[in-house]
C-alpha cells in the first residue's frame, strides 16, 4: 500500500523543480503573432475617464457615438452572411500593369456583374502559377491562383463560387452563405474558443490528403453564439446557433495551412461536396 | 512582477508585454511540460498562452495579480492542447491497430516509470493541480485563486489525484494473473 507521504515525495520528484527553458523561437513566434493581434478592451471602464472634465467626456462621447454610426453604416452596407475575415483590410491592387491579362482572367460570368472599382482591383497573373488570377466576385469554371495570398494556392473551380476576400495571410471563397477561408492560423486557437465558449469539441481529427499535401480534417456544429479567432485573433467570424465548422489543415513545407468551410449548418452541408472537389486540386506551385 | 510594466503593456506596449513574456516564459514551459508531459505541444501551449494573455491583458483588473492569472490561461491552453494531444493518440491507435503489440507491462518496471504512467493516466485537471502544488509549491489556497476555483474544489480535485495516483500505483504493484486484464 503506498501511504500519502509516499506519493507526495514521489510527486515531488516527478514534478519538482528542473531545468526548464523555453526556447527562443517560442518566444520570437510568440511576438510576431502579437504583434498582429489587437487587444479587447478592458470591461472595467479606465480611471482616466473617470478623472475627465465635463467637456473632455462630451468630446470623448460624441467621437464614439461617431465611430459606432460609421461602422453601422460599414456594417449594413456589406452582404449578410458570415463574416469571414471582417477586419481584414481589402485586397490591394498589385503595382504591376495587366489591363489585358487582368480581363483575359475574369470568366464570362463575371465580369458583367463587378463593378468599375472591383474591375480596377482585379490583380494581374502571374506568369509562375497555372491558370488565371483569382479576382473579386463571381468565379467562372477553370483553374485560378491567388495573386496575392500567400503561398500561391492553385485550384480548379467549378462555377458558382465566389471569390471574397483577399490577402496575404486570408483568402476567402463564398457558395450560397458557406465560407471556405484559406489562412495560416493555428486552427487550435479558434477550435479554443469555441470550447471556452460553447463547451463543445470538434470531432476527433482524420487524416486528409488535399492534392499533393497530407494533414488532418475535422468538423465542429456550435451549439452557441461564439466568436472564432482565424488570424491569431485579428480576424473574427462570428458564429450563430447551429453553425457548422469544417477544418482541414495539411503540412505546406512545414507550416500549417488551415481551410474553413464555415457558415449555416444546411449551408455547410450543400456546399461541402463541391468544397472537397475543389480542395482535392489544391497545388502550390 | 513589475506592476508597472503590466500597465504598460495593458496599454498596447508590445516591448514591455515582451519583457513579461521573457520574464515567466521558463515558468510558464515548466508547467505546460509537466501537466502535458510532451515538448512540442507544451511549446504550443505556452505560444498560445502568450498571445492568449496579450490579447486578453486590458481585462486583468489587479497587475499585481499577473503571476496568476497568466498560469490560468497557460492551464486553459495545457487542457487545450492535452485534449488535443489524446485525440492525436486515439488516432493514431486506430492507424496502427494492426502493428507490433504493445510491450509486456507484466515485466518488472522502475517506480518512476510507474508514477509517470499513472500520472498520464490522470484527467488534465488533476494534473494541473498537481503541478502547481508540487512544481510551484502553491498551498491549496493558492491554487484556487490561479485556477479561478473555490477553495474547497481545489481542495478536493488535490484529494482525488492524489488518491488516482496511489490507486494507480497500488495496481501497478499487484502481480498480474494469468488471464487478468491490466487494470486501467
Amino acid at each position: 500500500m503506498t501511504t500519502q507521504l509516499e506519493i507526495e515525495r514521489a510527486l515531488d520528484g516527478l514534478l519538482g523543480p528542473g531545468t526548464d527553458e523555453l526556447p527562443d523561437r517560442v518566444l520570437d513566434a510568440a511576438m510576431a503573432a502579437i504583434a498582429t493581434t489587437p487587444q479587447r478592451r478592458s470591461f472595467v471602464p479606465t480611471r482616466r475617464f473617470s478623472l475627465m472634465s465635463t467637456g473632455w467626456k462630451l468630446v470623448a462621447a460624441t467621437l464614439a457615438a461617431l465611430v459606432v454610426v460609421v461602422a453601422g453604416v460599414a456594417l449594413v452596407g456589406r452582404p449578410s452572411g458570415p463574416n469571414v475575415g471582417g477586419a481584414s483590410p481589402s485586397p490591394s491592387t498589385p503595382a504591376a500593369s495587366g489591363a489585358a491579362s487582368a480581363s483575359a482572367s475574369v470568366g464570362p460570368s463575371a465580369s458583367a456583374s463587378r463593378s468599375p472599382s472591383q474591375l480596377a482591383s482585379i490583380a494581374p497573373s502571374s506568369s509562375a502559377a497555372p491558370g488565371s488570377a483569382f479576382a473579386p466576385g463571381p468565379v467562372a469554371a477553370g483553374t485560378w491562383h491567388t495573386p496575392i495570398f500567400r503561398p500561391t494556392v492553385v485550384l480548379t473551380m467549378p462555377d458558382g463560387w465566389t471569390r471574397t476576400r483577399e490577402d496575404r495571410e486570408l483568402f476567402g471563397l463564398r457558395l450560397g452563405k458557406a465560407d471556405l477561408a484559406f489562412t495560416h492560423t493555428a486552427p487550435s486557437l479558434a477550435l479554443d474558443v469555441v470550447h471556452r465558449t460553447n463547451q463543445a469539441d470538434p470531432d476527433d481529427p482524420t487524416p486528409v490528403t488535399l492534392g499533393a499535401y497530407t494533414g488532418f480534417q475535422t468538423a465542429l456544429t456550435v451549439p452557441g453564439r461564439a466568436t472564432m479567432y482565424f488570424d491569431e485573433g485579428s480576424r473574427a467570424y462570428d458564429t450563430s446557433v447551429g453553425d457548422s465548422l469544417k477544418t482541414w489543415v495539411v503540412d505546406v513545407d512545414g507550416r500549417p495551412l488551415s481551410i474553413y468551410l464555415s457558415g449555416p449548418t444546411a449551408d455547410v452541408q450543400a456546399a461541402l461536396p463541391a468544397a472537397e472537389a475543389i480542395l482535392a486540386t489544391l497545388g502550390m506551385p | 512582477m513589475n506592476a508597472d510594466l503590466v500597465q504598460k503593456a495593458q496599454h498596447g506596449d508590445q516591448k514591455a508585454f515582451g519583457l513579461l513574456a521573457r520574464a515567466c516564459g521558463d515558468r510558464l514551459f515548466g508547467i505546460a511540460n509537466r501537466i502535458i508531459r510532451d515538448l512540442d505541444r507544451s511549446e504550443d501551449a505556452v505560444q498560445q498562452a502568450l498571445v492568449t494573455a496579450w490579447r486578453e491583458l486590458p481585462r486583468l483588473r489587479d497587475p499585481e495579480r499577473f503571476d496568476a492569472w497568466i498560469d490560468r490561461v497557460l492551464v486553459h491552453a495545457c487542457y487545450v492542447e492535452a485534449r488535443r494531444l489524446r485525440q492525436w493518440n486515439s488516432n493514431i491507435r486506430i492507424l496502427h491497430i494492426d502493428g507490433p503489440l504493445a510491450p509486456d507491462d507484466t515485466g518488472a518496471v522502475a517506480d518512476r516509470d510507474e508514477l509517470e504512467r499513472g500520472f498520464r493516466r490522470l484527467p488534465p485537471d488533476q494534473r494541473a493541480i498537481l503541478v502547481l502544488r508540487h512544481y510551484l509549491g502553491l498551498q491549496p489556497a493558492e491554487i484556487a485563486v490561479t485556477l479561478g476555483i473555490p477553495d474547497g474544489t481545489a481542495r478536493s480535485r488535490l484529494h482525488y489525484a492524489h488518491r488516482a495516483l496511489r490507486a494507480a500505483l497500488d495496481a501497478a504493484e499487484r502481480p498480474i494473473a494469468v488471464g487478468e486484464e491490466p487494470r486501467r
